[in-house]
């Protein structure tokens, strides 16, 4: 404590510009108590045993210690936080949270408090200015004064958070603010930090001047809508930066609204507590931002806060530009008018958790075993999540190795073999008569994959009267040789038409010439992925001869335009099902859009890849055509919002498949209204989708049920929620892809796929901490490891056939 | 063998296979046939006739059973097919659900 008085603290009045002599002359910063302090006290400071101590000796000495540690504590802070408001912001963000952390004795607490409420006038003034950027130098107003003892500590507290911003930039794994978001030392610092909380709340209501409940409420939300953000964002500094600053914009705005409200100390602190028990842990940030919100508040007066709150307004906007965080998400936030669509926002997942419905009881199911794993031990905790950074005990005994090491492999099937051997000498078979369709394709499609795919097994196929013709690869045929073949098929029986690949033989003239002339009345099914020379005409002509055709794949067909759609819409409106129109980039949603409505019965569509594609066409689309709606593709459509995903769950009953892959842009809200509003889905399909942990295992918990097959590719929050999920729900999944899952450990996938039992193939690409200890532990013998090193990829992946029509019968 | 342990399969021309249970079980529908609860002639005579396989196939299904017995116990071998077989056998060996 004395040391602390070492300062040179005659800069001890407040509110005055006064620069205090800077001790280091080497920063021309504004002189503040901190930095002084650190030129009398040895910078050695560690990261969070110092804070600790000084805190400690703080709350016997009153502010004074307190004022020493977080100075020096402060300085590198300091530096920082006169250079941008950020790290100012930082400050008052982290302060709270180091506050809270390194303060285990509520007498700091309540000396901080008691401080705080002495301190009514220009120690605001104080601590608002210090969090202003640049321009303002009034860190002097810091006081070191003994008189000011309170005032300072808690305005320490604010450099002691900062510096555990820092130390956070460090990795440092203490503060909370952080470990909300990384948990380096997850569970019982926080626990301790929520307990600390509430009585810290409580003061704090004591001595705020009518902060209501709002207030909190309303940061809460803002923080919470931001948490998103952080949870994601690497760069946490910024993160938090931009969170604070966000925060204090809305809070700013908040400030009017919250009157006179007396501060219902019980009903804040419930709300608080609440939300603790209900949010994930990333709510202990929340928490800390109303504390360091509350705090503030405080200290403020009310007539400075007014000029402060333009001030910082000023300074968020100006600052935002600068924080240019990437991600899609973060736009929204970083916009001007963000406040309004912000709140809606944060709004419509308070409404998501609170609002009664499957998703958010599964929600709370995710929470209360995150509680409970919160108060187990330690050492439970680490047995099972050495690494990440948040987990859910998981147990998963792997079976022991047999004694007999003979590893039984599976003989090749007979038609495997018979199949190969045919594959090799195509030429050699003179006829495929007689043989059914399903082994027809199967060697087709091993033709293709093998590229031995020829025109003598073209007309092989094409021979006879054949119902199904399927070629997924036509890029080794040329246009000669498809006029050729079919010219002589017989065509009226034809069914299922796929000749995927087909650019090469399939401009608009030869379809002109051959296709034109046959007649097709039995076609239902068409698929020219690819054709990347057909045209709107071709189209037209197509159709008009296939009368009867209920599925129409277009992909990747470049040259058509809208035009050709409405031209398709306008003759097969009443009966066509499926349409896949992904990667036509001639396409314009919105125009095309009328032309899709006129399709009563539409059940399948694909408009993946497709820019143009956004919430106002899903929206208007649902509505009207969601009724009959079985699958939607909507991959790699970078404009979609969680507003698509809300129409979609609102008028999509029947949904079945959905394809949300390469979405950025949609949060955990998105889950939570599938989770309540399609409960049939069984194909899901994620793809480098920001969702959480908690959100995905809310959604099993809610929806496992029907899931057959789900993707969760990229997705890389995923752990060990989502393994107890799947374990305990997911009992029909056939195929699981969780490539790129970093999070995944042996034992959760073990415990998958021994749950699983339906489960037959699961992808595992660029899992490659998933080792031996899986792939010999696991006792489920049907599942199929694809992606680890050595497997066989093509091999394993055998297309299903398919029915002519995915979700209805033909006739 | 005795006479519980083997299975009859009769093909298109009258030809009776008697073969081990454990390799007619490789055949999916084999087994269905003859574990399938109810009074099926195949379940209480233990035998299966094929009206549409031919006798030919039928016996290189036979050594297809037994190879795969040998090489599900670490006996990893070729089996042979001639080359003209391969079809009817891919047939048949589809609706084996082998």
């Amino acid at each position: 404590m004395p040391v602390l008085r070492s300062r040179k603290v005659d800069s001890v009045t407040q509110n005055e510009q006064s620069h205090k002599p800077l001790i280091n002359g080497d920063q021309i910063e504004p002189p503040t108590p901190a930095k002084e302090v650190e030129s009398t006290t040895k910078p050695s400071h560690e990261r969070t045993p110092s804070p600790y101590n000084l805190v400690h000796s703080s709350d016997k000495t009153g502010s004074v210690g307190s004022i020493d540690s977080e100075s020096v504590s402060n300085i590198p802070l300091r530096r920082s936080a006169r250079l941008s408001s950020k790290s100012s912001s930082y400050n008052v963000v982290e302060n709270v949270g180091s506050r809270r952390k390194r303060k285990n004795v509520n007498s700091s607490v309540q000396v901080s408090a008691s401080g705080i409420e002495k301190e009514s006038g220009g120690s605001k003034d104080d601590v608002i200015d210090v969090r202003d950027s640049n321009g303002y130098d009034r860190e002097d107003t810091l006081n070191v004064q003994k008189v000011k003892n309170q005032r300072l500590l808690s305005h320490d507290i604010c450099f002691l958070s900062s510096e555990s911003v820092q130390e956070c930039d460090l990795g440092n794994k203490t503060l909370s603010l952080r470990s909300g978001k990384k948990l380096l030392k997850p569970e019982i610092e926080n626990v301790a930090i929520e307990q600390e909380l509430s009585p810290y709340q409580k003061d704090e209501k004591e001595t705020e001047e009518g902060n209501s409940d709002t207030v909190v409420h309303e940061a809460t939300q803002v923080t919470e809508s931001l948490t998103f953000e952080a949870e994601e964002g690497s760069s946490g500094t910024k993160n938090d930066g931009e969170k604070t600053r966000k925060r204090f914009s809305t809070e700013d705005k908040q400030k009017g609204v919250m009157v006179d409200d007396d501060s219902k100390e019980p009903g804040l602190e419930k709300k608080i507590n609440i939300s603790d028990a209900e949010e994930l842990k990333i709510e202990d940030v929340n928490d800390t931002i109303e504390n360091v919100t509350l705090q503030q508040e405080a200290i403020k007066k009310a007539e400075t806060s007014t000029r402060n709150k333009e001030r910082f307004k000023s300074v968020a906007r100006e600052n935002a530009s600068k924080f240019a965080y990437f991600s899609p998400q973060e736009e929204v936030p970083l916009e001007d008018e963000e406040e309004e669509v912000e709140l809606p926002q944060t709004k419509s997942y308070h409404d998501m958790e609170d609002w009664p419905g499957p998703f958010s009881t599964a929600m709370k199911i995710i929470k209360d075993r995150e509680a409970n794993s919160k108060t187990n031990t330690s050492q439970q905790n680490s047995l099972t999540s050495n690494k990440l950074p948040l987990t859910v005990p998981l147990i998963w005994v792997p079976k022991v190795k047999q004694n007999h090491q003979i590893m039984k492999r599976t003989p090749p099937s007979l038609q495997e073999l018979c199949m190969s051997i045919m594959a090799e000498n195509v030429d050699a078979i003179s006829s495929l008569e007689s043989v059914p369709d399903v082994l027809r394709h199967r060697l087709t499609q091993q033709l293709c994959d093998t590229r031995k795919m020829n025109h003598h097994f073209l007309n092989l196929l094409a021979s006879g009267s054949p119902s199904e013709i399927r070629i997924r690869d036509c890029s080794w045929l040329t246009e000669e040789n498809f006029t050729k073949t079919i010219e002589n098929t017989d065509t009226s029986k034809l069914t299922v038409l796929q000749l995927d690949q087909c650019g090469r033989c399939l401009p608009d003239y030869v379809l002109f010439s051959t296709l034109s002339h046959k007649p097709m009345c039995e076609l239902t099914n068409i698929s020219l992925r690819g054709a990347c020379r057909l045209s709107d005409s071709g189209l037209n002509t197509l159709v008009t001869c296939a009368p009867g055709l209920r599925s129409i794949n277009l992909g990747c067909c470049s040259l058509l335009t809208s035009d050709g759609i409405i031209n398709l819409s306008d003759k097969l409106g009443p009966i066509l099902k499926e349409l896949y129109i992904d990667e036509c980039f001639g396409l314009d949603a919105m125009k095309i859009l009328p032309a899709l409505i006129k399709l009563q019965h539409l059940e399948v569509l694909s408009v993946s890849r497709n820019e143009s594609v956004n919430d106002l066409f899903i929206r208007q689309l649902v509505n009207i055509r969601g009724k009959n709606m079985k699958e939607l593709i909507l991959a790699d459509c970078p404009k979609l919002t969680d507003k698509s995903v809300k129409a979609i769950a609102e008028s999509c009953p029947e949904l079945c498949s959905i394809d949300l892959s390469n979405l950025r842009k949609l949060t955990d809200t998105s889950l939570g209204y599938l989770a309540n509003g399609c409960r049939e889905i069984q194909t899901m399909k994620f793809c480098r989708n920001s969702f959480s942990d908690e959100a995905i295992a809310a959604y099993l918990e809610a929806c496992g049920k029907p899931l057959k097959e789900l993707s969760l590719n990229h997705v890389n929050k995923v752990g060990n929620h989502t393994a107890l999920s799947l374990a305990k729900h997911a009992k029909k999944l056939e195929s699981l892809d969780l490539s790129w899952c970093r999070n995944m450990t042996n034992e959760a996938v073990g415990l998958i796929v021994d749950s699983c039992l339906s489960l037959e193939t699961l992808k595992l690409f660029g899992c490659t901490q998933i080792n031996d200890v899986f792939l010999d532990g696991h006792s489920n013998e049907m599942v199929k490891v694809i992606g680890l090193k050595g497997s066989q990829i093509l091999k394993n992946i055998e297309l299903p056939y398919l029915l002519p029509l995915r979700y209805s019968s033909a006739t | 063998m005795k006479k519980e342990d083997t299975v009859k399969l009769i093909s298109a021309e009258g030809f009776e296979f008697v073969i081990d249970k454990n390799a007619a079980m490789v055949s999916q529908t084999i087994r269905n046939m003859l574990t399938s609860p109810g009074d099926f002639a195949e379940t209480e005579r233990q035998e299966v006739r094929f009206p549409e396989i031919s006798t030919t196939i039928l016996e290189k299904i036979c050594q297809y059973f037994y190879w795969s017995l040998q090489y599900a116990s670490g006996k990893e071998t070729e089996f042979h097919i001639e080359p003209e077989l391969t079809l009817e056998l891919m047939m048949a060996a589809n609706y084996l659900h082998t």
